[in-house]
């Protein structure tokens, strides 16, 4: 990113950030609907993030650092809007689905149901490390001080998000196997 | 059973599936709302002098060399305003005969006894802090310590010229909702020459709506200027920084009568 832009930005430059924003909006965009798996929320949350980084930008101090601070703003959006929706959405719980599955293999198709199904029991906070690592291919340490945690912390919530998401194609697929078995 | 690998590997693949445009409305609805969004402005000095913009970094040169002319007239001449004042609280030894008449800088007006005014022109980062982040109930805390700065400070009062070192602690608060809450800060103040020193520190505190009141600093004096005290507060200006303060005698803390 352009540290000149960001910085004018920094100063009030209303068309420099507009710049900004086209730059790294569609980015931010594709992480916050891979966290918050909803098209709508996800846009709340790219829209809030996007007000954020303008309110704070005088607030940056290593103008070279934008995209790191940005995702951090961003992840804290999806926090808000993570928690504005489980106010208002019911306790459901998730049940085993008796989908068919032909054969040993898993299909395409079954392991992104799967896949979904695992992520959406996951808190913000294991998806979050989840998208930015696998999906930006950020590196642990940069994940840990985008999101301002220890990088101890950073490996645990992987750890725990990747044997979640492992247990869910696991444990979806059993039924299936087992009934192809028989 | 997956393995690890088979699993990263399918997680992979289902992350790259999905939407990467951001819909034009979205971003019109933000663009829209900048205008009339503020932007929130730190207590500290952010960006160094190597992140200035050509003419903000050209301005700031022209500020010091303003500062060093008016100081030198001051010095030579006996002070803009006219007859010389002494501090109340000059020291002393050579740091006292040293000490100009406490006249004001142009844009300020005459100042009084004891006052001074002083500008930190320029400065740089010298030791690097730590950034970190943790909740406190709803309310998410970004803390920052242990930055310090560094720069060449001109008073009108040469006791605090020399050196000025700057440390700054904060914590700033986020809602729930992800918007700004308050702000608070500490920060040390250090001001070496060759006759001595003088340090203290203060504390910040900003509010979401942009009000702010930052620290007012009591310097104690070190070396020549040991048993003085001086009241310093940071005022708007061209300078990186820009103080006034008084060396005067500070009163003891009163205790409030709570009856018999």
């Amino acid at each position: 990113m352009d540290a000149k832009l960001v910085a004018r930005a920094q100063d009030g430059d209303e068309e420099a950030f507009a710049s900004l924003a086209v730059a790294i909006g569609d980015q931010l965009h594709a992480v916050s609907h891979r966290i918050l798996r909803d098209l709508d929320l996800a846009e709340d949350a790219t829209q809030q993030a996007l007000l954020a980084i303008w309110r704070d930008l005088p607030t940056l101090r290593d103008p070279a650092r934008f995209e790191a601070w940005s995702y951090r703003l961003l992840v804290r959006a999806c926090y808000a809007e993570g928690r504005r929706t489980r106010r208002w959405a019911p306790n459901l719980r998730l049940l085993p689905t008796d989908e068919p599955v032909a054969g040993e293999g898993l299909s395409l198709v079954h392991d992104r149901d799967q896949l979904e199904r695992g992520f959406r029991r996951l808190s913000i906070d294991h998806r979050a490390v989840v998208v930015l690592h696998h999906y930006l291919d950020m590196p642990l340490q940069s994940v840990a001080e985008t999101l301002g945690v220890p990088i101890g912390t950073v490996r645990s919530r992987l750890h725990y998000a990747m044997r979640g998401l492992r247990a869910a194609l696991d444990a979806d697929a059993r039924p299936a196997r087992q009934e192809a078995i028989r | 059973m997956s393995t690890e690998r088979e699993t990263r590997r399918v997680v992979r693949s289902w992350l790259e599936e999905g939407v990467t445009a951001l819909p034009d409305r979205v971003l019109d609805a933000v663009l829209d709302q900048v205008p009339a969004t503020s932007q929130r402005r730190p207590l500290w000095p952010v960006r160094r002098i190597a992140e200035m913009s050509i003419y903000a970094r050209l301005a700031s040169v022209a500020a010091v060399v303003i500062v060093l002319v008016v100081g030198v007239t001051v010095m030579a001449g006996g002070g803009v305003g006219g007859q010389a004042t002494p501090s109340p609280s000059q020291p002393n030894g050579a740091a006292a005969t040293e000490t100009p008449p406490a006249t004001g800088t142009p844009s300020q007006g005459a100042l009084l006894p004891g006052e001074f005014t002083a500008c930190v022109g320029r400065n740089e980062e010298s030791k690097h802090g730590t950034d970190s982040q943790d909740r406190i109930g709803d309310l998410t805390v970004d803390r920052t310590r242990g930055y310090t700065w560094q720069g060449a400070i001109v008073a009108t009062d040469p006791r605090f010229s020399g050196t000025h070192y700057y440390s700054w602690n904060g914590d700033s608060y986020t809602l729930q909702s992800g918007l700004p809450a308050q702000e608070v800060s500490a920060e040390g103040h250090r001001i070496e020459n060759d006759a001595g020193a003088w340090q203290g520190s203060g504390y910040g505190v900003s509010f979401p709506d942009s009000t702010m009141q930052s620290a007012l600093t009591v310097l104690v004096g070190e070396g020549a200027y040991d048993g003085l005290t001086a009241l310093m507060f940071r005022t708007g200006g061209s300078c990186f920084f820009n103080f006034r303060g008084i060396v005067t005698d500070v009163p003891d803390t009163p205790v409030p009568y709570t009856g018999p």
